[in-house]
């Protein structure tokens, strides 16, 4: 391993997490490096949620230890940028307004904070809409500025909860190229989750499967498809195997939630 | 079996009224033999409530109901819409009525007169009515304190609206505004202005003898009147006469014997017996003898009431002047 | 770009835009109003006219009007109409100024929530009328005590409504405000305050409606204006004509009021639109 000199941007070590007597995450153990695109899979339940929101600081383990660069969390930490699914735009704000948020907080000047946005509404494609509000935007690029919204932040680590799982087909599929785009350019360490395989094969470095409830870690797959890589990756062979190898893991879990649940 | 009890119920409920009450003989001449009052704890109501307690109406086979009104506006609405026969009110409010164009009603009496009871106090820096000027005056509107106010300002030439503030507060209220320096007089009645009267630091500036139409029909601001439901009175003559026999036996009572009516009154206006009897000593009775000579067309109370109606209209209380004379009914007292 | 990869829809479209309820044509609603509204006067009119119904009860429009035209003659009507508005406009500001932060920080803050909740379920069920005699003794006779009835009256109200719009606020807004860095502060600042306005404002259009009964209160003691006044003293000279006639002006005012609060809402909402 390359670093281990070097501190892990996120440490789960032996964390479980119950809310009251249901076990959500078993004894979940994971490192995840600097630069890392690390692609959580599962069904449904499966507790993947309530990992990013505690690595976000929004909950805590009721066992183990969670470091996020070395530190355990004292509150909600900013360092860790989320994207959630459902946007969590402020309604009453511009997009500029919305992008700039982060900045706001950290006291940035008014002509600062303008021109810091703008670098991110074009990175996100989303110029001659600066002055729009939320409402007026298509679900795509609600979740486009949600995304500036973050990077503007420029946190440590950003983690995605399902981001593309409300747009259509044909949306969420630009968006994926985007977001491989910046990540190709800015190297931020991302956790990401998804229900799709597909989903998990283009955009990540590695990919975690997880089990049924309650949580844990099956499977922890490198995804050596090489970079840069659009949609097109999607026919390569090596693609169509990882898939398959996933989806067995995957479709094990499935099969026995729906055993759990029935 | 369930027939003949109720019948046996209903005989003996017959036979228990007619034993029970000496005046059913009497009572069956009367048209109605109950009829509603409206009143309050206001002295001008005593004759009722102590003819209630006397048994002057039952003796004379009516029975009188006794509904208590806080305002003399709501008892005379009340009065007009036939909820109640008869009725105790402020001239003024009397008056008012008039104005508004409704003949539902009767005046029948003007049972009592007081001068001494009402009229303007002041802090003690205020010694004429002139040194008002520029100060302010809390008296209840639309009542005869108001109406003293508005006189006796005429009379020393000052403009009510221009040269001092009228600030409306209930008579009840007057006191503490007058104490907490919120105000630098007031115009009120009995009991506020006996209260304030036995104050130090207070002048009473005048009474009501000082009101304009006292001086020419010896009638202060606020007359009391009695007032009757006229469609009522119209159809059940013998009961009105009834309900006025008692009336005024038992304001003759209370004008004899005072204390017996004090200890009476207590229980209506809250006031211990002695307070009560101060009270008694600055109200006269105008008996029934008198009512007749000035209730006419010509007497000194209706020509006192016309010329109060006119002040109201100067003073913009009301658009116009009623003729009172169409109100007032009299010749039901044999 | 290419699209021949098989990608899952995950079925949760964009939401979908209902479509309202087939609406009556503009014009038509308004002549339709507008016949009912003269239809109505005009019986109204005839009852009384034709002495269906003492002018005691109920006078005519025409009689309320004649008032109307004399009050203005003798140049009081303005007034009543202005000391009223202005007494509302008083007491309700500075019962908002205080309700708003002092909700949004209650709303936020469910420890003070514990401090203030016995001294609000007190004054709450109190109506604004039982402050008269204290209010009398604590600021005496002149505007301060009508300004303060209006504020007692609209003050707790208000606060519960501001306290509920902030409770209402989605919590998701506040985890990603607090995600991107906002402190306690900021959050009440800068999201619960934008996001709960909407519902603070209908709350306070409702509380404006109840702020004009207590001025109505406030001035049947210590005034010598104002529409509760002109009310109250002419039901104690029978005069119905200026006691509905005050009652047609509140409404109008209160009409008036609110089409300016709507406007306000639209200035200060611009995303709403």
């Amino acid at each position: 391993m390359e670093g281990l000199n070097q501190i892990p941007v996120i440490q789960f070590t032996n964390v479980s997490k119950s809310y009251g007597p249901m076990l959500a995450l078993n004894d979940v153990t994971l490192t995840v490096d600097e630069g890392e695109f690390v692609v959580i899979v599962g069904a449904s339940g499966c507790g993947k949620s309530t990992m990013l929101n505690m690595i976000a600081g929004f909950d805590e383990p009721t066992k183990g230890r969670i470091q996020i660069q070395g530190k355990e969390n004292t509150g909600v930490n900013p360092q860790c940028g989320m994207v959630f699914q459902q946007y969590a735009l402020f309604p009453w704000m511009s997009v500029e307004d919305n992008i700039a948020f982060g900045l706001k907080m950290k006291g940035e000047g008014r002509a600062q904070r303008r021109a810091r946005a703008q670098e991110y509404v074009d990175m996100v494609g989303l110029r001659g809409f600066e002055k729009s509000y939320p409402k007026a935007l298509s679900g795509g690029m609600r979740q486009r500025v949600a995304i500036a919204r973050v990077l503007a932040n420029n946190p440590g680590v950003m983690l995605f909860d399902e981001p593309f799982a409300a747009l259509d087909a044909m949306t969420r599929q630009v968006l994926q190229e985007q977001l491989v785009r910046i990540y190709e350019q800015q190297r931020k360490t991302i956790l990401f989750i998804t229900h799709s395989i597909d989903e998990a094969l283009l955009l990540s470095s590695r990919i975690i499967v997880m089990s049924a409830r309650p949580g844990r870690i099956v499977q922890d797959i490198p995804n050596d498809l090489p970079y840069p890589r659009n949609a097109d990756v999607q026919l390569s062979d090596r693609f169509v195997e990882l898939k398959r190898h996933i989806w067995d893991s995957v479709q094990a879990e499935v099969v026995r939630s729906i055993e759990i649940a029935a | 079996m369930y027939k003949t009890r109720r019948q046996l119920l209903a005989s003996a409920v017959a036979l228990t009224l007619a034993v029970g009450s000496p005046g059913l003989a009497l009572g069956a001449e009367l048209e109605k033999a109950k009829v509603s009052y409206g009143g309050s704890a206001w002295l001008s109501h005593y004759p009722v409530w102590v003819g209630m307690k006397k048994g002057y109406f039952t003796n004379r086979g009516l029975t009188v109901d006794w509904k208590n009104f806080s305002t003399g506006s709501a008892r005379m609405a009340s009065l007009a819409v036939g909820e109640i026969e008869f009725g105790g009110a402020g001239s003024i409010s009397a008056i008012a009525l008039m104005a508004s164009g409704t003949k539902a009603f009767y005046v029948l009496a003007a049972p009592d007169s007081y001068a001494t009871v009402e009229g303007i106090i002041t802090s003690s820096d205020i010694k004429t009515v002139k040194d008002l000027k520029g100060k302010k005056i809390g008296v209840p509107f639309a009542t005869s304190s108001h109406v003293l106010a508005l006189d006796v300002l005429e009379q020393a030439g000052l403009d009510p609206n221009k040269d001092v503030t009228l600030i409306n507060l209930p008579a009840s209220d007057t006191p503490s505004a007058l104490r907490a320096k919120q105000v630098d007089a007031v115009a009120t009645w009995t009991p506020a202005f006996n209260t304030l009267k036995a104050q130090a630091n207070t002048h009473v500036l005048l009474d009501a003898k000082e009101f304009s139409l006292y001086k020419q029909y010896n009638l202060g601001p606020g007359p009391d009147v009695l007032i009757a439901n006229r469609s009522f009175v119209d159809k059940n003559p013998k009961t009105t006469t009834a309900f006025l026999d008692g009336y005024f036996e038992a304001a003759r009572f209370i004008a004899e014997n005072p204390k017996d009516a004090a200890a009476l009154l207590t229980d209506l206006t809250q006031l211990s017996p002695e307070e009560q009897l101060a009270v008694l000593k600055d109200i006269e009775w105008i008996g029934r003898g008198e009512q007749q000579k000035i209730m006419t067309a010509g007497g000194s109370f209706t020509k006192g009431l016309q010329s109060l109606a006119e002040l109201l209209v100067r003073y913009k209380q009301i658009d116009k002047a009623p003729k009172v004379d169409d109100w007032v009914k009299t010749g039901l007292m044999q | 770009m290419k699209s021949n990869v098989a990608v899952t829809d995950y079925g949760a479209p964009e939401r979908a835009s209902s479509k309202g309820k087939a609406q009556w044509p503009r014009v038509p609603k308004l002549a339709i109003s507008l016949i009912s509204c003269i239809a109505l006067l005009s019986l109204w009119e005839g009852v009384t006219r034709f002495g269906l119904v003492e002018p005691l009860f109920l006078p005519a429009p025409s009689q309320i009007l004649n008032r109307a035209m004399l009050m203005n003659d003798q140049g009081i009507l303005l007034g009543h109409v202005v000391a009223s508005t202005w007494r509302v406009t008083v007491g309700f500001l500075l019962a908002s100024l205080v309700a708003i932060p002092l909700g949004i920080f209650l709303g936020f803050s469910p420890l003070s929530r514990a401090v203030f909740d016995p001294v609000l379920s007190f004054l709450r069920p109190l109506p604004s009328m039982s402050w008269i005699p204290l209010s009398l003794l604590w600021f005496g006779i002149g505007e301060s005590q009508k300004y303060s009835i209006v504020f007692m009256g609209a003050f707790a109200p208000s606060l519960l409504y501001v306290m509920e719009a902030t409770k209402g606020v989605d919590p998701l807004l506040i985890k990603a405000a607090q995600n991107l860095g906002a402190k306690s502060k900021d959050v009440m600042i800068e999201v619960i305050l934008p996001a709960s306005l909407p519902q603070i404002l209908s709350g306070l259009k409702v509380m404006l409606g109840i702020a004009w009964t207590c001025v109505i209160s406030a001035e049947l003691v210590a005034a010598r204006e104002g529409l509760g006044f002109m009310i109250m003293n002419g039901k104690e000279y029978f005069q119905t004509d200026t006691v509905v006639l005050g009652m047609v002006l509140i409404s109008i005012t209160v009409m008036a009021t609110d089409l300016l609060f709507r406007f306000v809402e639209k200035r200060i909402l611009p995303w709403k639109a």
